[in-house]
C-alpha cells in the first residue's frame, strides 16, 4: 500500500498548468487506444486515421466546423450555467424543444422572405430552449429542486415530444419519423466551406458578445458574484433567484440555438438524430474550458475532431460508433483527476 | 380485477430493478459520496450479465460478473472522488457516459441475441396460494424475493451494527468521525464499491431477468431516476421499497391506460416515468429538508486539512 501526502501550492504558473492537462489527454488518449485494440485494430492507424480524416483535407476540416457548430452553442449553454455554479444537464432536451418549436413555424407558419424567415425560427429555437429550461429553473428556484436530476430527467420528456411530432402529425409521406424537407426560405446560408453554415457565425458572435457580458457589465458582475459566492452576492444586494432564472434561461436558448442550427443549416428537416449527443458533450466542452467562451471554441473544435474521427473509424475500420462517447469520457476523467495536481504537490509515500 | 392484478404483478417485477439500484445507492450517498453514474453503471451491469449469461448459461455467474464490473465501475468513482478528490458531479456524469458508451461498445454483437436459460418463476408454498397477494408477490423469481429480504437487512446493518455507524458517521462528520478512530476513506471505498455492486446487479436483473434482451441505453434514465428516488426514500432502505414499488405501480397504471379506455397518444405514454418521478420530488420538496440526508454529501474530504 501507498500513501499521498499533499502540499498546498501557493501558485500554479499557467505553463504548469498546460503541461498537466496536455498530460491528462495524452493518458486518456492512450486508454482509449486500449479499447480499440480490444476490437483488434491498431490503436495507432486509428489515431492516425482520426486525423487525416478529420484535418487532413478541406471535406474533413468543413465536416469537423460543422460538428462544433452546435457544441459551441451547448458548450456557451453549460458554461454560462456553471459560471453561476448551476448545473444544466439538459442540453439535450433544450436543443430538442428548441428544434421542434422553431420547426412547429416552418410546418404551419406563413412562408416569409429567407431573411425575415430565419430571424423568426432562430429566435423561436432559442425561445423553446429557454421555455424548456425553465421548468427546472422554476422547479430549482420555488422548490429547491436539484437541477442536475431535473434537467436531465426533462432531457427524455422533451426527446419524447419531438418523438410525438415525428411519429404522428410530422411523419414523412414515406411513413418514416422525420418532417418533409424544409423550404429553401428555411435553411442557413452556406459560407463556402463544404456544409459550414450561418450558424457558426451567430455562434461565433454569441461568444464575443457572452464574453463581453461575463467580464464588462453589471449583469455579467451579477452572474459572476453569484457563482464565486452566494453570500457575497447577497450582500451586494443580488436578488439570487432572478439572477439563477435569467441564467437558466439564456443557457436554455443557447442550447435551442444548437437545435435551430442542426435543422436550418445542416439537415433541413427534423428527425431524431439531430444531435449526436451534443447537449452532453457540451458538458465536456465548459467544463475543459472553465467556461470561458474563447476557450470553448477551442475545445469544441477538439472534441469535433474526435467525433468526426469516430464516425470515419466506425466507416473505415468497423469499430462501434460508442468509441467516440467512450473516448469523452476518458478525456473528462483525466482532466478531472489532473486537477489535483494542478493545486497540490502530490508526494506519493511508501508504507 | 385481473387487469389490476397484472399491473400490480408488473408494478413488483419492475420496481425491483429500481429496488437494488436504490439500495446500492442509498449506501454509496450515506458515506458521504454523491455517485451520479448509477445510468451509467446499471448499463454496464446489463451488459455484462447478459453477456456472460449468454456465453456461460449459468444465471448465477451472470449476476456475479454485474456485481463485479459494477463494484469496478463503484471504484473508478471511488479512486476519483476519494484519493483524487475530484468534483463528484464531474466524476459521476464522466462515469455515465464511460458506462454508456462501453456498453454499446462491447454490446454491439450482444444485440438481438435470446437467451437461452432464464430465472424460473418459484411459488412459496402456501403464500403464493393467497388470493390475489399470492399472485401479486409471491410468484416471482429469486432476484425479487432477494429484494423483499435486502432492505430489512440493510436497515438492520445501518441502525444495529458498528458498521452502519461507521458509514453513516462518514457521510455526517467526516472529520470527528476519523477522530473517533473510524478509517474514514476506507468506509467511503467500500460503500461506494458496494453500492456499484448492487446497480450493476439492478442491471443484470433488467436485461437477464426481467427484458431478456440487452438493447443499448435500455435503462432509459432507470439510472437517474434511481438518484431521486434516493431522495424521496429519505436515505432509508425501508422507504426504498414504497418509493420502488410506488414508482412502479405507478409507471405499470400510466402504461396501461388505454386499457381503462383513457385516450392519450400512446408514445407520450413514455414520459411518465419521468414526470412522476419529478412529482416526486416536487411533493417532498414541499415537506422541507430532508432529515437524513448526509451532511458531508458530495464534499471532497482532505484529511491534511485536520491538522
Amino acid at each position: 500500500m501507498f500513501k499521498i501526502k499533499l502540499e498546498q501550492k501557493k501558485r500554479v504558473s499557467s505553463r504548469e498548468e498546460l503541461v498537466i492537462t496536455l498530460t491528462a489527454i495524452a493518458i486518456a488518449l492512450v486508454l482509449a487506444g486500449i479499447f480499440i485494440a480490444f476490437n483488434g485494430v491498431n490503436p495507432f492507424e486509428a489515431f492516425w486515421k482520426v486525423v487525416t480524416s478529420a484535418l487532413g483535407s478541406p471535406y474533413g476540416i468543413s465536416e469537423t466546423i460543422v460538428k462544433s457548430i452546435p457544441l459551441i452553442f451547448t458548450g456557451l449553454a453549460v458554461a454560462i450555467a456553471l459560471n453561476s455554479k448551476l448545473w444544466n444537464i439538459g442540453a439535450e432536451g433544450q436543443l430538442f424543444f428548441g428544434a421542434t418549436f422553431a420547426t412547429a413555424f416552418i410546418m404551419y407558419g406563413p412562408v416569409l422572405p429567407k431573411p425575415l424567415e430565419l430571424t423568426v425560427i432562430i429566435i423561436l429555437g432559442a425561445v423553446g430552449g429557454a421555455l424548456w429550461a425553465s421548468i427546472p429553473a422554476l422547479l430549482k428556484i420555488k422548490f429547491k429542486m436539484n437541477e442536475v436530476i431535473s434537467t436531465l430527467l426533462l432531457n427524455y420528456v422533451a426527446i419524447n415530444i419531438a418523438d410525438y411530432f415525428l411519429f404522428g402529425p410530422w411523419k414523412g409521406k414515406d411513413n418514416f419519423p422525420y418532417t418533409p424537407e424544409f423550404p429553401e426560405q428555411a435553411r442557413m446560408h452556406r459560407l463556402g466551406l463544404g456544409r459550414v453554415h450561418l450558424g457558426l457565425i451567430i455562434a461565433l458572435v454569441l461568444v464575443v458578445l457572452l464574453f463581453i457580458i461575463l467580464y464588462y457589465t453589471k449583469i455579467g458582475y451579477k452572474l459572476r458574484l453569484t457563482g464565486s459566492s452566494l453570500k457575497a452576492a447577497k450582500y451586494a444586494g443580488i436578488n439570487i433567484k432572478s439572477t439563477m432564472f435569467l441564467v437558466f434561461l439564456i443557457s436554455g436558448a443557447l442550447a435551442g440555438l444548437a437545435g435551430v442550427a442542426q435543422i436550418s443549416g445542416i439537415e433541413y428537416k427534423l428527425h431524431q438524430h439531430i444531435s449526436s449527443g451534443y447537449g452532453y458533450t457540451g458538458i465536456i466542452v465548459a467544463w475543459l474550458a472553465r467556461s470561458n467562451p474563447f476557450i470553448i471554441v477551442i475545445f469544441a473544435l477538439f472534441l469535433s475532431v474526435l467525433l468526426k474521427g469516430a464516425d470515419s473509424l466506425q466507416i473505415a475500420m468497423h469499430l462501434p460508433a460508442a468509441v467516440g462517447v467512450v473516448t469523452q469520457s476518458l478525456i473528462l476523467f483525466a482532466i478531472l483527476g489532473s486537477e489535483l495536481f494542478k493545486n497540490f504537490n502530490v508526494k506519493f509515500i511508501r508504507r | 380485477m385481473t387487469d389490476i392484478i397484472t399491473i400490480l404483478y408488473a408494478a413488483i417485477a419492475s420496481g425491483t430493478i429500481i429496488l437494488y439500484a436504490t439500495l446500492g445507492e442509498i449506501i454509496t450517498e450515506r458515506s458521504g459520496i454523491l455517485n451520479l453514474g448509477v445510468e451509467g453503471i446499471m448499463l454496464m451491469g446489463a451488459f455484462f450479465g447478459f453477456y456472460v449469461a449468454y456465453t456461460t448459461e449459468s444465471l448465477v455467474l451472470a449476476i456475479l460478473g454485474a456485481a463485479l464490473i459494477g463494484g469496478l465501475m463503484g471504484l473508478i468513482h471511488a479512486f476519483m472522488s476519494i484519493t483524487l478528490r475530484a468534483n463528484q458531479v464531474v466524476s459521476g456524469l464522466a462515469l455515465t457516459m464511460f458506462g454508456t458508451g462501453a456498453s454499446a461498445f462491447f454490446g454491439i454483437d450482444m444485440v438481438g441475441k435470446t437467451l437461452k436459460v432464464s430465472f424460473e418463476i418459484i411459488e412459496i408454498p402456501i403464500l403464493s396460494k393467497i388470493p390475489m397477494l399470492g399472485k401479486i408477490l409471491f410468484q416471482h423469481n429469486i432476484l425479487v424475493y432477494i429484494a423483499f429480504i435486502l432492505p430489512l437487512i440493510l436497515w438492520y446493518i445501518f441502525n444495529r451494527t458498528k458498521w452502519g455507524l461507521a458509514l453513516r458517521s462518514s457521510g455526517e462528520e467526516p472529520l470527528s468521525s476519523e477522530i473517533m478512530g473510524i478509517k474514514v476513506i476506507k468506509v467511503r471505498y467500500v460503500a461506494t464499491i458496494v453500492g456499484g455492486v448492487l446497480v450493476g446487479i439492478s442491471g443484470a436483473y433488467l436485461s437477464v431477468a426481467y427484458s431478456k434482451l440487452w438493447v443499448e441505453g435500455m435503462t432509459h434514465g432507470r439510472g437517474w431516476i434511481t438518484i431521486a428516488l434516493v431522495i424521496f426514500a429519505n436515505w432509508n432502505p425501508l422507504i426504498a421499497y414504497g418509493g420502488a414499488y410506488l414508482f412502479g405501480g405507478l409507471t405499470q397504471l400510466g402504461l396501461n391506460l388505454q386499457k381503462f379506455d383513457i385516450a392519450f397518444p400512446i408514445i407520450l405514454l413514455k414520459s411518465i416515468p419521468y414526470l412522476f418521478t419529478l412529482f416526486f420530488l416536487f411533493i417532498i420538496s414541499l415537506k422541507g429538508k430532508r432529515s437524513n440526508l448526509p451532511k458531508a454529501l458530495g464534499i471532497s474530504y482532505f484529511r491534511e486539512k485536520r491538522e
